[in-house]
């Protein structure tokens, strides 16, 4: 374990470090209720994020328990205590995880919270084409099958500027898009993605990149989405 | 790039030190270049970001309980507990309940107000004796553009032109107290004047 310059402490957490070199029944017992103490509202808050109900919540959470401490607490000391993550943020992933699986073996299927016309929406479209839509460009046909030849050229024409566009955007701002116009996840669901503030830093930076493309379009400078 | 069993997705680590913020700016940029071609890990990203932005601020701080559980635990250990876990100062994540819990309040500059770098200076309440502040400013994204280390609860702007005209960027103070414990104030717009 290290601690920085201003004194925070990094590596496992004690209630981990306890458990995992416990070398008797009755410490492992009170390592464990230990362990719980300090995490089960955040186990129980993952359970809950992924049940459909109560009832399903409650299971899900005593499926993970059991597989938490599972052959001598496998998953738990797979935690590399080296920095790269918080104990919390890996336990929510490694946690999550584990519902998912209790949630198809019981119900034979897993659903996240991604809205259910995301799928459609990529399914049907390139995400040039929802850009198109987004930004409202009468000279950007959408294609739409009415069998308009010259339309559905200029189409194709536009949504392919546009998607050489996106692609020469860095990683973050394509992963914006992404989650923005084909997942179809709301500015507050991507704020902690790409590490912004609020919804409203999203919405600020997005119209920036959408003044970008809306250039590209135009042909000109991209503009810089400011009103 | 971590991948897991599959070989085709993201494993546990890799998408915690995505979200923590954790990793190397080349590292970064693979995972988040695999997010953008991957739909399923994208959608488990987006999923456990906001189980971890929508947790209870009470589920920040473990109960001193389970400290105190484990402190007895190591006493009656064989083999001593390592020196840090069981006796160092308090983790970051021990906090008090909620109701007693301390936050550094930022006073200036005020959020949305454009401010020139001439006459920019960062201030914000005690947060009581003996205290050591850090004030970070980021970009947009996050990432870091500035850090500056006070015992004092004001701060000049930087020199030279770390703080770009025309720019927006957030910062926050975070204090580490006399008893080992860390508080953090709220984060906020900082606008730079053109």
């Amino acid at each position: 374990m290290s601690v920085d310059a201003l004194g925070f402490l990094r590596g496992p957490p004690a209630e981990l470090t306890l458990l995992l070199r416990a070398d008797t029944s009755a410490a492992r017992n009170g390592a464990w209720e230990a362990f719980l103490d300090a995490h089960s509202r955040l186990l129980l808050h993952v359970a809950r994020s992924v049940g459909h109900d109560y009832d399903a919540a409650m299971d899900a959470y005593a499926f993970l328990l059991e597989q938490l401490r599972s052959d001598d607490f496998r998953r738990l000391r797979s935690y590399q205590s080296d920095g790269r993550t918080r104990f919390t943020t890996w336990l929510v992933v490694v946690a999550r995880r584990l519902c998912a699986d209790f949630a198809r073996r019981k119900y034979g299927r897993f659903r996240s919270t991604r809205s259910a016309s995301a799928d459609d929406r990529a399914a049907r479209h390139q995400l040039a084409d929802l850009i198109a839509v987004e930004l409202d460009d009468e000279r950007t046909p959408i294609p739409d099958g009415s069998g308009n030849p010259e339309r559905d050229l200029i189409a194709r024409e536009e949504a392919g500027r546009l998607a050489a566009a996106i692609a020469q955007l860095d990683t973050a701002d394509q992963l914006l898009l992404k989650l923005r116009f084909e997942d179809d996840r709301t500015l507050k669901e991507i704020a902690p993605v790409l590490g912004f503030a609020s919804g409203l830093q999203v919405h600020r930076h997005l119209k920036r990149v959408l003044g970008r493309m809306r250039g590209v379009l135009t042909g000109g400078s991209p503009t810089d989405g400011a009103p | 790039m971590p991948l897991d069993d599959t070989g085709t997705h993201l494993d546990e680590v890799a998408i915690a030190a995505y979200l923590d913020r954790s990793l190397a700016a080349a590292e970064h940029g693979r995972i988040e270049a695999h997010l953008v071609a991957c739909a399923q890990c994208r959608d488990e990203v987006a999923e456990v970001a906001q189980v971890l932005a929508t947790k209870p601020r009470a589920l920040r701080w473990a109960p001193l309980a389970g400290l105190a559980a484990a402190a007895v635990l190591a006493l009656l250990l064989a083999r001593p507990a390592p020196e840090p876990a069981a006796t160092g100062p308090a983790l970051r994540g021990s906090e008090p309940p909620v109701a007693r819990r301390q936050s550094v309040e930022l006073v200036g500059p005020a959020a949305d107000q454009p401010v020139s770098p001439q006459a920019l200076a960062f201030v914000w309440r005690s947060a009581g004796a003996d205290v050591t502040y850090r004030l970070v400013v980021t970009d947009l994204r996050g990432d870091t553009v500035w850090t500056a280390t006070a015992t004092d609860t004001a701060v000049p702007a930087p020199t030279g032109r770390v703080l770009r005209p025309g720019a927006d960027y957030f910062w926050y103070v975070d204090a580490l107290l006399p008893d080992g414990r860390s508080v953090a104030s709220a984060v906020r717009d900082l606008r730079i004047a053109p």
